[in-house]
């Protein structure tokens, strides 16, 4: 499965810069004059052929991070949640701030996929799937902590509204309540929206199938794509519906998880600001973890012509824009502790730069707000080491900002008698880590065995796939995509009616 | 093997059946409190006998506690008459301690005793009458409110222990039989001597006479580390007679206390907390209050409450008292020389002491040195409050503690051929010059009779098991000297002894059994009493009436040879009884262990306190180690700084650092569980000479260790910004933040209101009524809209009233919660993660003086305040709005109840409770041992169990015993929080609404225009206010209020110093405060802004 080598699998090495803005050319979007049938292969090369050595030492890797979270979580189940730091001053501490930090990780997938499509980003398809991989595996890494982080993880089901004998329901008032809601109807639909986005590329690899397992294993999960026109035509409304559908929830679920703060009493969490923020923040975050998974994955498999520099660019600009909006929102909240006149409000907004937990608020400010800023710089956001120093800043200041909202304003609230400190126990860390081998096993899983990019949809952008004169075919690879991937095969590739102009 | 084995048997093993020596000795070790013949034979007909005994001992358990007129089987088939399974019983008892006996009031149910308090009866310990003087409630303190839990606890001995069987067997176990064979052959060897504990017991008196009658050689000794041998010094030196001083605060206007604690560690704490208290209440109708003045060489919890508090050194006590005397004119003193700030104090102290006149006093710490003490008495002679605030007892002669020890141990050596240790633990507590434990190793028979196999019992022969006090008979005498009666709640858990059984044996008694010789003594030496009927009555009222110590009329004393010590050395140390473990008996009891400190918050530990500025000097920090050396002794002991220490004076709790407490309080010595010490032993470096005090030689040697010291409150070094918060909400001293509100009295007299204008108010915008208007509003709401519901204003509308004022920060409430409603324990590693359990908790705030950069300079003299926090009952309660599965929820009298088997665990009401009063079960406490563990080990739960039912399974088995069957034991994932005792509530209603569905209360309105099923005044009492000596505590209906009547609470709520906590939460709170009240000496004050002045 592994090769040593640690070189690309196919096509170039060089990075074709296509990032300038030439009024008079779109800048191509895949680069180096790639074919269909090269996409196809390059795409594919990753479940075809022998997985380069980072890939098997990052699942090794991961594995054994996963089998720590099963450990920590045997513990947690036979012990308690004593287990971990948490306080009865700090009743919520790393668990809740590791589920919104992975919930937060899982919102650019479906921004990417549903409201850039919506606003017809066609640069969005290199890195639309990948994205939605990542948010999949980031919610379910978050959607673990609510279940297990409760004092019996064995009733949580008591969350959901299922009819019982004593009529007893949920407690619908309650943003814990809503946040059950939000977030499973998030994963649902994200899983969907993933699932239904893939099943012409799956085809391609039932198509591409090396083996009778594989083909039946790829056959079944593609539904039986046909490539017909009738299921391409049902295939775009489905799409089409699960992007509107999905839209208002990328805004929803992080804004009904922000409302777990901003619901109650306690000064720091209480401001009405904090749905917009946390969005904002989200998607700072989604972006920096998508730009730290691609970015060596396109190393990795070579697919430095499908998700190319100015695809970095664009990710890059997005997170500057939104750490442009969090910063604001930083500064806004100090604003509103002082014109509020609340001494409670003013005490924990000094308490945060100020008070004993100072490094973690400046570290935020670092990473979150003076390391973004780099981005103006063109330079900058072409040179990969740089991008991914200031994702991993984002990566690890996202995290930093849950930590000071739930943290620092929980440790000192209103009465100073109940002042203490949270400290994370060694199973906070642990079970942390592991959510990260949850999180990355799941995600190589769906390098090794899935289409990493959307082909289907990489090739319609391409200048091929809007030929209207016959007679002057300009891409010299046309004809050497001989095991094509086109499901609908070379002759609907003349006129298909879905490059029309929709996309 | 002893029985004949005839026909067919099973066996397991060889060894079992060849009945080798090695196979008992292996069922020995297995099973230490068994007989291992038993194990090992048991033929039928035996079994037989064993289970028929059993059912007999069941049937006693049931049944003996009870006051039958005779103690015989009854089979339980038909019921007990006058008791119906489930419904509570109580019965009066006494608990003694270093000699003065708590009068209580003792709750069983189903045979068991879960719950004591004060006995009402008693006037030394009532605390609530009604106004024509039927007397309501008692309050008791912590001590005595945890022996219950001493009772159960499980590492009490349950057999005789033989030290040489020890040695050859794992259990040691032995039999009253063959200690008596040996106690008498080693008796009849040479003389033989008694080290007794203190007690005030006539029946153990009375058999020490008839003991001494049989062994007429014997060398009887008396000791208690806590000593009051100079309160016998001191009577004898001013009056010739053996003398004990009573006050009666209730009568004073100004208090003037000589390093006396008269509200923390003094006997008569019950007492003079509630009359203190009465006469700081006299602010909200009379206009007037007492004042409190103390001079004192530790930061106790009277000088926490006073008016003016002076620090001073031990040794300056004397100058201070002199100076006192000179300006009170008491003949043959000469003023010494006094510092500014002391000269102040003294001269405004005796010119209110000369106007009070007889409503003044002067009182004295009983561990003042005699002649101290003396002068004190004579100073109230001086200013004519003898008689009045004052008055002298005769009491009964006693032995000197340190001299009779002293004999004792020049006696060891000289023919002492057995020895006999009732109670106490001298090994461990004894001065450290008389070398005791060394002494003891050269008597050739030595017995030591106490509840668990302590320090001492380990180095005697013998140990013998003590019975407890709920399950024995006996008697004492309180501190006013009331025969006070202990009748047993419970047959013997185990077998063991009373002290006064085991001298009825020694003696030679006919009757042995505690009741005979208790009613024998009591009948003789109170006339009247043998009368069966005034037996009982005095059994029911558990103490003999008109049975104090005789009032004496006293000469005014002659001189007193008391003179000024000038201060030697740098520091002076100042031993004290620990406020949570007294001198060190109670180590083993997590509820003492856990229950903090009032003024340092410390649990699980003892440290050095000290002063600021001392330990600046030294660089220390809370928790750097240091040696004190005290002539050739050392200890080694962590420092806690602390405010309001008086300079160059180490104050050093006693009762820590026990090496063979049980597996509570330290266990070091077994092999099998070593547990490691709670705190450091500060009897290591305590001489005879120096009980209470020790200056001279003292040096002090900074360690390079640190230790970690856990409290519930201040976990860290505050920084600047926190302590600019801190400042905010509490506010500097003479001010008021936020969350504390004081005043002084001329404040609150100017602007009874003062409240309203301090700290944080935000516009509070009602959407909607209060849910519980008075009648009137209710009537007009529901003339306006007939269809309104009315469910949630009626019958009863619940609320608390917390007074600061009177609150002395005694944490009697705190063990009353614990005890009532199954609170927990955590241990040291737990509080020090905030995961303490405590459903009520004083919250102690500092204030002072502070300087332009917030910081507080003057680190000797603050201000302290109390704040009792516990579940609001918020009428807008914000952690029931956040709970996703309705598991906090409202009732319709107002109470958040928290529905434990629905609560999941999210812990969200936690964070959004302002208050921080709801407390989660991390892991389960009931289970796990406060001792062991830091959470992060998985084998220490009980977690192969399916989790809902663990604890049936896990929880030992006596411990088990003390829950109250009312109130539900959480297990591991819920939240719990204050109930306003929920129970109790039920209890009540349930109880009015079947008397009046039966007709015994007749239909209709009270007057107070409430339905007639409603609970009256008092009716329901919580836990804590039932605790509290001082009334801080109120609880009751606030819907109960007519024209002329209304509950106690709801009169509370109206006093103008009302204010609810963190109002402009507008959570509406049910709880509310009222402010604190000081009365400062205007002469003395130095005139700090105020906070009413500056409200304008």
């Amino acid at each position: 499965m592994a090769t040593i080598s640690t070189g690309p699998l196919i096509g170039s090495v060089d990075e074709i810069d296509n990032t300038y803005d030439d009024p008079r050319e779109r800048a191509p979007l895949v680069v180096n004059g790639r074919s269909f049938g090269e996409v196809t292969r390059i795409v594919t090369s990753s479940h075809e052929r022998p997985m380069p050595m980072a890939w098997v030492v990052c699942l090794t890797f991961s594995l054994a991070l996963l089998t720590m979270l099963l450990v920590t979580l045997g513990m947690l189940f036979s012990t308690g949640v004593g287990v971990w730091g948490n306080t009865n001053r700090v009743s919520w501490g790393w668990p809740i701030v590791n589920f919104v930090f992975w919930v937060g990780i899982g919102h650019a997938g479906t921004l990417i996929s549903a409201i850039l499509f919506l606003f017809r980003q066609n640069w969005r398809t290199s890195i639309n799937r990948f994205s939605e991989a990542m948010t999949i595996f980031a919610v379910i890494c978050a959607a673990m902590y609510p279940g297990i982080h409760v004092g019996r993880p064995w009733l949580a089901y008591w969350l959901f509204p299922i009819p019982n004998q004593m009529g007893m329901w949920p407690q619908f008032r309650s943003p814990l309540e809503w946040d059950v809601f939000a977030v499973g109807t998030y994963f649902t639909v994200s899983l969907m929206f993933w699932y239904v986005g893939m099943v012409p590329d799956l085809a391609t690899m039932r198509d591409r199938s090396r083996s009778k397992l594989e083909y039946y294993f790829y056959a079944f999960i593609s539904l039986g794509w046909t490539g017909s026109s009738r299921a391409w035509h049902r295939y775009e409304r489905m799409y089409l519906l699960l992007c509107a559908l999905s839209t208002p929830l990328v805004l929803s679920v992080h804004s009904v998880v922000s409302f777990d703060f901003a619901t109650a009493q306690l000064p720091g969490w209480h401001t009405t600001i904090f749905p917009p923020y946390f969005v904002a923040g989200a998607i700072f975050g989604g972006f920096a973890m998508v730009l730290t998974l691609a970015i060596p994955c396109r190393k990795w498999l070579g697919l430095q012509d499908l998700i190319t520099m100015r695809h970095i660019d664009n990710m890059c600009k997005i997170m500057l824009a939104t750490g442009m909006i969090v910063s604001y929102a930083y500064a806004v909240e100090f604003f509103m502790a002082w014109y509020s006149a609340s001494k409670a409000e003013q005490f924990t907004f000094t308490n945060r730069p100020f008070g004993p937990y100072w490094p973690f608020f400046w570290s935020m400010v670092w990473c979150n707000v003076v390391a973004p800023q780099f981005l103006w710089v063109k330079y900058c956001r072409q040179n990969l080491w740089i991008v991914m120093t200031v994702a991993m800043f984002a990566n690890i200041g996202m995290w930093f900002e849950r930590f000071v909202i739930i943290c620092t304003s929980l440790h000192r609230s209103q009465l100073p008698s109940s002042w203490g400190m949270f400290h994370p126990t060694l199973v906070d860390i642990c079970m942390f880590a592991g959510t990260f081998g949850l999180f990355l096993t799941g995600f190589l899983l769906f390098l090794r065995f899935l289409p990493i990019i959307a082909m289907a949809e990489v090739k319609s952008i391409m200048p091929q796939a809007h030929i209207h004169d016959h007679g002057h075919e300009t891409d010299p690879h046309h004809t050497s995509g001989a095991t094509s991937h086109e499901p609908s095969g070379d002759a609907a590739k003349e006129s298909k009616p879905w490059r029309g102009g929709n996309w | 093997m002893s029985d004949r084995r005839t026909g067919v048997e099973y066996w397991r093993s060889f060894e079992q059946m060849a009945g080798s020596d090695q196979s008992l000795k292996h069922l020995e070790s297995e099973f230490p409190d068994y007989d291992p013949k038993e194990i090992a034979s048991m033929p039928r007909r035996r079994f037989l006998k064993l289970m028929g005994a059993s059912m007999a001992v069941a049937g006693i358990t049931a049944t003996g506690c009870r006051r039958w007129p005779k103690e015989e089987l009854v089979p339980s088939t038909a019921g007990l008459r006058d008791q119906l399974p489930g419904v509570p019983e109580f019965y009066a008892s006494a608990i003694e301690r270093n000699g003065v006996a708590d009068s209580v009031l003792v709750t069983s149910y189903d045979g068991r005793p879960i719950k004591i308090e004060g006995n009402p009866l008693h006037p030394m310990f009532t605390t609530w009458s009604r106004p024509d003087g039927t007397p309501l409630l008692g309050a008791v303190d912590v001590l005595s409110q945890a022996s219950v839990l001493e009772l159960y606890d499980p590492s009490r001995t349950r057999s005789v222990i033989e030290s040489a069987k020890l040695k050859a067997g794992p259990s040691g176990r032995s039999t009253w039989e063959s200690f008596l064979s040996a106690f008498n052959a080693a008796a009849s060897k040479g003389t033989i001597a008694v080290l007794s504990e203190s007690s005030s017991s006539l029946t153990l008196a009375d058999l020490k006479a008839k003991f001494l009658e049989k062994y007429p050689n014997t060398v009887w000794a008396e000791y208690e580390p806590l000593t009051r041998d100079a309160e016998v010094e001191a009577g004898q030196m001013a009056f010739r007679k053996n003398v004990r001083a009573l006050y009666h605060l209730n009568r004073a206007r100004t208090i003037v206390s000589l390093d006396g604690d008269l509200l923390g560690v003094h006997p008569n704490k019950v007492r003079h907390s509630a009359d203190w208290a009465a006469g700081r209440r006299m602010a909200d109708t009379d206009k007037a209050m007492n004042r409190l003045y103390i001079a004192e060489s530790c930061f106790s919890l009277t000088g926490s409450v006073a008016d003016h508090r002076l620090p001073i050194r031990p040794s300056q006590l004397s100058s201070i008292a002199l100076g006192l005397a000179a300006a009170l004119g008491v003949a043959g003193v000469t003023a010494p020389d006094l510092s500014e700030p002391q000269k102040a104090w003294v001269a405004a102290a005796a010119a209110e002491l000369r106007t009070s006149g007889k409503n003044g006093v002067v009182a004295v710490g009983l561990q003042a040195p005699a002649p101290i003490q003396a002068l004190a008495y004579a100073i109230n002679f001086a200013i004519g409050s003898v008689d009045s605030t004052i008055t002298f007892h005769e009491v009964p002669q006693q032995t000197p503690h340190i001299g009779s020890l002293r004999t004792l141990g020049d006696k060891i050596g000289n023919g002492v051929s057995a020895l006999l240790i009732l109670g106490g633990n001298p090994v461990y507590d004894a001065p450290v010059e008389i070398d005791f434990k060394g002494k003891l190793s050269t008597v050739p028979f030595k017995a030591h009779l106490s509840l668990y196999a302590d320090e001492t019992s380990k180095a005697c022969d013998w140990h013998l098991p003590r019975s407890h006090s709920l399950e024995s008979w006996g008697d004492g005498r309180s501190w006013d000297g009331s025969i006070v009666l202990q009748q047993p709640l419970i047959q013997p858990l185990y077998d063991t002894k009373s002290a006064i059984e085991l001298l009825a044996i020694l003696s030679g008694q006919e009757k042995t059994d505690g009741l005979s010789q208790v009613r024998r003594v009591i009948g003789a030496q109170v006339p009247g009493a043998s009368a069966e009927a005034d037996w009982r009555k005095s059994l029911h009222d558990g103490f003999v009436p008109n049975s104090a110590f005789p009032k004496l009329a006293l000469e005014k004393p002659g001189s007193i040879a008391a003179t000024s010590i000038p201060a030697s050395g740098d520091y002076e140390l100042r031993f004290v009884q620990s406020s949570q473990v007294f001198d060190g008996r109670f180590a083993n009891l997590g509820w003492l262990q856990e229950c903090p400190d009032s003024i340092t918050k410390l649990v699980w530990d003892n440290a050095a306190l000290m002063n600021k500025t001392d330990a600046d000097a030294l660089t220390l920090n809370t928790g750097d180690m240091i040696e004190i050396k005290v002539a050739s002794q050392s200890l080694k002991i962590p420092v806690y700084v602390l405010w309001g220490q008086p300079r160059g004076v180490i104050t050093l709790p006693l009762g820590y650092g026990r090496t063979d407490a049980g597996p509570i309080g330290g266990d070091v010595n077994n092999p099998l569980d070593k547990t490691e010490s709670v705190g450091f032993n500060a009897y290591e470096i305590r001489r005879g000479d120096q009980m209470y005090s020790a200056s001279g030689s003292i040096a002090l040697n900074k360690l390079n260790e640190t230790y970690e010291l856990v409290t519930t409150q201040d976990f860290q070094q505050m920084d600047k910004f926190g302590a600019k918060g801190e400042f905010e909400r509490i506010g500097p001293k003479g001010t008021s933040g936020s969350v504390i509100r004081d005043a002084t009295l001329a404040q609150y007299i100017a602007k009874p209101k003062f409240v309203d204008h301090v700290g944080e108010r935000l516009p509070l915008l009602q959407l909607w009524d209060a849910p519980y208007p008075d009648v009137a509003t209710a009537a007009n709401i529901k003339a306006k809209d007939p269809g309104a519901p009315t469910a949630f204003n009626v019958p009863h509308a619940w609320g608390m009233s917390i007074d600061m004022s009177a609150c002395t920060g005694c944490m009697a409430c705190v063990v009353a919660c614990q005890a009532e409603n199954n609170v927990p324990t955590v241990g040291k590693a737990m509080v020090k993660m905030n995961r303490e359990m405590h459903w009520i908790r004083i919250d102690r705030y500092f204030k002072t003086t502070v300087g332009p950069d917030r910081y507080a300079t003057d680190y000797e003299n603050v201000d302290v305040v109390y704040q009792p926090m516990m579940c609001q009952h918020c009428e807008s309660a914000p952690c029931e709005q956040v709970c996703p599965v309705a598991a906090t929820v409202h009732d319709t009298e107002g109470l958040n109840t928290m529905v434990y088997n629905r609560c999941i665990g999210t812990r969200y009401c936690g964070n959004n409770c302002p208050y921080k009063v709801r407390r989660f079960n991390y892991m389960d406490w009931q289970v796990r041992s406060p001792r062991k563990g830091r959470g992060m080990e998985i084998l220490s739960s009980a977690w192969l169990g399916l989790p809902d039912t663990q604890q049936e399974q896990s929880i030992e088995h006596v411990r088990r015993m003390v829950f109250n069957p009312e109130v539900t034991v959480r297990m591991r994932g819920v939240m719990e929080k204050c109930s306003y005792c929920t129970q109790r509530i039920k209890a009540a209603t349930i109880k009015k609404k079947a008397d009046w569905a039966k007709g015994l209360i007749p239909d209709g309105e009270k007057s107070n225009g409430q339905p007639a099923f409603t609970v009256d005044d008092f009716d329901v009492v919580t836990a804590c206010m039932q605790a509290c000596p001082t009334q801080a505590i109120t609880f009751g209906n606030l819907l109960d209020k007519s024209a002329s009547t209304s509950s106690e609470v709801r009169r509370r709520h109206e006093i103008p110093r009302s204010y609810t906590v963190l109002e402009d939460l507008n959570t509406r709170a049910r709880t509310k405060y009222m402010a604190k009240i000081r009365n400062p000496n205007e002469s003395l004050a130095s005139a700090p802004v105020t906070a009413a002045e500056h409200a304008g």
